[in-house]
């Protein structure tokens, strides 16, 4: 079933097109790919999405619509209910999504605190037993910290813990992999896998033609916000048609390492 | 604690130093406290009574011997005597202390209540009708004078609105109301600015937009994140001000007749009144130093990553 939609969804930071006749959809238990170089929309659809674009920045035409309703319709209080709980994101560099000087543990039990009653005691149980769950180190420790005392991967993995708290239908992954290390990004895809396994879908954007070929179902290709091509994961990336496509996977494959993965037909 | 005792001892040399300048100063200034009562009087002297006069209170004994004198007297707990009413320093100075200490808590806490709502109303309404008033609002109390706001106020709180009495007789919450407005009129137009624009920084940081995502009301991160961020500069705002403020106000004390410390530091330089300005210089020292040291263990408290790199160091 269809639970996301983007219909001929126009951006303009400054009123400048920044994204244009975007249109695409997500199936409830599906991994979406977003795919292209820097600068060529990908964040910024995302963004859009949640209605979390930066100053200046507008959806001009088109429909977004999660479960049928038009998200651009919502007001900034009913976008805030869906926020984190219905859709969830996480970006690039989760530690600087958390603020520097209040203690994880108390950001965790503020997002839970906005989306229903809940004790910090209750918050906190339910948190250590999905670090538990993740396998963290000492779960009660990251509670205690402030998100400057953990690591990059360790920040990423508590935004994941924390989606997988709120278990939104759709995550947003906005490159959530690209700026950690080999061990902590395989942690974090593992765990954002988990998620997908609890029922959530996922979109996720990324620079890495070897993920979106190990865990997607559909992949969308973006150049200069413009798209090049969407379709399955196996016919985009073994059957491109786009010229653009075929240079991004040419590019992409010399570095790739195996042929592992949903679209090569395998299992994950 | 190891901190605090570190940098009260630094507070030595400080005061030293600092009176010890100040004494040289003092007389380079040219002339001294006989030769000021006498043009004061306008009475005409021979130079033996002078030199006699001088000789009295130690002041024809060369430069440093005085200084090692004072210092002496004051390791004994004495501070001397003022050379112009003969009563003791430090009572005169403890005397003049609560007024200085009323109006410099009532002036900050509206300068506070005044400049922190309206500095975040203006940043979080950026560009908008509210900014633009208020910004506006800070500019003309920016470029107001003390002693033009006093008449001012003066003109409407008390001449016709009857509301405060011109001149204070004693230190009561009626007294100190038209010194303290007048000074946190000065004071939240700049503050007000200061405040706007360290929210504004706050606000442009990724963990608001993070905050939103996770789908937490902006008032909340407001209060808990951003302003706890933006706690430590309105605090050294806050902690000079006051330090400026409990040195005494000359102007404004001198225009509503308010007995503070600011007065009697005027006074006295102008009668070259040696040990009353020793005093004031190292009351000035010590509030300095005290309120930089409550303003760094502020930090310390505020903000996690200089409590725990500074313990990483210790």
């Amino acid at each position: 079933m269809e639970i996301l939609k983007l219909d001929s969804v126009q951006i303009t930071y400054d009123g400048i097109p920044v994204a244009e006749d975007i249109s695409f959809s997500l199936n409830e238990g599906e991994i979406l790919g977003v795919v292209g170089e820097s600068g060529s929309g990908k964040s910024t659809i995302i963004k859009a999405v949640v209605g979390l674009l930066n100053s200046g920045g507008a959806v001009k035409n088109g429909t977004i619509r999660y479960k049928g309703e038009n998200l651009l319709e919502k007001s900034e209080r009913q976008l805030r209910q869906i926020r984190g709980k219905e859709i969830g994101m996480i970006s690039q560099n989760a530690s600087t999504t958390f603020c520097p000087i209040r203690k994880v543990g108390d950001q965790i039990y503020e997002t839970l605190r906005a989306h229903g009653k809940i004790s910090k005691r209750e918050a906190k149980t339910k948190t250590l037993d999905i670090f538990n769950k993740l396998n963290f180190m000492d779960g009660e420790k990251v509670w205690n910290s402030y998100p400057f005392q953990l690591s990059g991967g360790m920040n990423q993995r508590v935004a994941v813990a924390l989606a997988m708290l709120l278990e939104p239908k759709i995550l947003l992954s906005d490159e959530a992999t690209s700026a950690l290390d080999n061990i902590s990004r395989n942690q974090v895809i593992s765990e954002l896998i988990k998620l997908y396994d609890m029922g959530t879908s996922v979109i996720f954007v990324t620079h890495d033609i070897d993920i979106v070929e190990s865990i997607c179902d559909k992949v969308l290709v973006l150049k200069d916000g413009r798209m090049q091509e969407y379709g399955s994961a196996k016919q985009v990336l073994f059957n491109p048609q786009n010229q653009y496509t075929k240079h991004l996977i040419q590019c992409t494959r010399q570095l790739r390492g195996t042929g592992y993965g949903k679209a090569a037909g395998n299992e994950v | 604690m190891k901190y605090t005792i570190k940098r009260l001892l630094g507070l030595i040399p400080i005061l030293l130093a600092i009176t010890f300048l100040s004494f040289g100063m003092m007389r380079l200034a040219g002339s001294d406290v006989v030769e000021q009562k006498m043009f004061n009087t306008g009475q005409v002297v021979s130079e033996a009574q002078l030199q006699a006069a001088k000789a009295e209170l130690g002041l024809d004994r060369p430069f440093i011997i005085q200084y090692g004198s004072w210092l002496n007297n004051l390791l004994h707990g004495d501070m001397g005597v003022s050379y112009v009413s003969g009563k003791n320093v430090f009572d005169s100075f403890v005397e003049k202390l609560p007024a200085t200490l009323y109006l410099t808590v009532a002036s900050i806490f509206l300068t506070v209540i005044i400049s922190i709502p309206l500095g975040i109303i203006s940043a979080v309404y950026k560009n908008k009708i509210w900014d633009y008033l208020i910004r506006f609002l800070s500019f003309i109390g920016n470029s107001l004078p003390n002693f033009f706001v006093s008449l001012v106020l003066m003109y409407i709180l008390s001449i016709k609105l009857k509301l405060f009495p011109i001149i204070s007789k004693e230190v009561s919450l009626q007294s100190v109301a038209m010194p303290a407005i007048t000074l946190a009129i000065a004071m939240s137009a700049k503050y007000l600015r200061q405040v706007r624009a360290t929210v504004l920084d706050e606000l442009g940081k990724d963990y608001i937009l993070g905050a939103k995502a996770r789908g937490v009301k902006f008032s909340i991160t407001l209060w808990k994140s951003v302003m706890r961020a933006c706690l430590v500069t309105i605090i050294t705002l806050l902690a000079l001000s006051i330090g400026s403020l409990l040195g005494g106000t000359a102007i404004v004390e001198a225009i509503f007749m308010w007995d503070g410390v600011g007065k009697l530091a005027v006074d006295a330089i102008n009668m070259r009144d040696y040990p009353i300005i020793q005093a004031y210089v190292m009351w000035m020292a010590i509030i300095y130093v005290t309120v930089n040291l409550v303003t760094d263990l502020s930090y310390r408290l505020l903000d996690p990553r200089i409590r725990l790199e500074d313990a990483a160091h210790e």
